[in-house]
């Protein structure tokens, strides 16, 4: 491949560009407006990522994937998957996190929150997580009132505030 | 497999010098070792100065979560999905990642391949909202421009498309990009085109 510019051509509209910022990206998905947040405190981390693992097992099980199924469709490591699904003091990666919030169409800025990802958590997203928690068992496939419960969840958290 | 393209050079805001860089095609083991060593760390601290999701946009992290890693290895298994970097002073400056399985928007290129830049994203410390005194400049340039170059060589007449962050809407449309509506009502950015006409225009003084 060749270049169809000089250098001598780049240097000087180097020189005449404004110093603006030119990243440029294919899919930034529309914002949910801001909501009043908080600062968590280490136990309530802790809490949250129980949530979350709570969240994505049972979202793979109404899919009716097993872990090595998820895994390879939503392109992560399985052993990734595993301890965001069992470890509450498993730093979730980013990419991770993005990949599960496209895959189950959940927005990445709450699951970001569930997964201790950012220093403030919003109020009411806290206080539904850990309630939808304590709700679940942990079995191996859903109750019809655990299916109720994570649908609604899922539409909270879909839901913009 | 990494090929040298060729040479260009970026200006070092810090001596005001330009400095010899290389633009390569496909990424390697020293260009993904930068990003998971060197921007990673930088991107993710300052993703943690934010609140939430917004702010990091506003304050241009929004690339946080992008995995360099995993579009070099999509590049190498899909055809029409190409990876660039320009590297200098033994570190990489910048990235992109294109398409040309695209089709154009704009009116009178309906329909007509195009080279779609689907992701470009210049270091951290290359940024001036991301650190106080960034460092090289012209990387964002020289990378749409090797795309044009790169639509010229596919013989698509330079056609080149991208989603562009609102603070560079007003460069891109200065380049000769025209905003195009898009037909994805979930992208909050807005999609610019270039025609062929313009890409002419945009390299007049280069060859």
């Amino acid at each position: 491949m060749k270049l169809h510019f000089s250098r001598d051509w780049l240097r000087s509209k180097i020189s005449s560009d404004p110093d603006v910022e030119v990243e440029a990206c294919s899919a930034l998905r529309a914002l949910p407006a801001a909501a009043p947040e908080v600062v968590m405190a280490e136990r309530n981390v802790v809490q949250l990522r129980l949530a979350l693992g709570v969240l994505v097992r049972q979202l793979r099980l109404r899919e009716q994937l097993s872990i090595a199924e998820l895994a390879r469709k939503a392109q992560i490591s399985e052993d990734e998957l595993r301890s965001i699904e069992h470890d509450p003091h498993y730093t979730a990666k980013p990419y991770l996190l993005f990949q599960l919030s496209e895959f189950f169409d959940v927005p990445l800025t709450k699951l970001s929150q569930m997964a201790g990802a950012t220093h403030s958590v919003n109020r009411s997203l806290y206080n539904d997580a850990v309630r939808y928690a304590v709700r679940s068992d942990d079995l191996d496939s859903l109750t019809e009132d655990e299916l109720r419960d994570l649908n609604a969840f899922v539409a909270l958290l879909q839901s913009r505030e | 497999m990494k090929q040298v393209v060729g040479p260009v050079d970026l200006l070092n805001r810090h001596t005001s010098v330009f400095e010899e860089a290389c633009i390569v095609h496909g990424l390697d083991e020293l260009n993904l070792d930068d990003f998971e060593r060197h921007w990673q760390p930088m991107l993710q601290a300052r993703r943690a100065e934010f609140p939430d999701y917004a702010a990091a946009c506003a304050g241009n992290v929004q690339d946080w979560h992008w995995d360099w890693v995993f579009e070099s290895y999509k590049a190498q298994h899909t055809l029409g999905y190409d990876t660039f970097g320009i590297e200098c002073d033994g570190r990489t400056q910048a990235l992109m990642v294109v398409d040309s399985n695209q089709f154009a928007l704009h009116p009178s290129q309906q329909r007509k391949e195009l080279v779609h830049i689907a992701r470009l994203a210049t270091a951290p410390w290359n940024r001036t909202k991301t650190v106080e005194h960034p460092k090289y400049k012209g990387a964002g340039r020289a990378l749409v421009a090797t795309a044009i170059s790169l639509s010229i060589e596919l013989e698509f007449g330079g056609r080149v498309g991208l989603h562009a962050l609102p603070q560079s809407e007003d460069w891109y449309r200065r380049c000769g990009f025209f905003e195009v509506p898009d037909p994805n009502p979930k992208n909050t950015l807005k999609y610019f085109e270039m025609t062929a006409d313009a890409a002419a225009k945009f390299l007049q003084e280069g060859e």
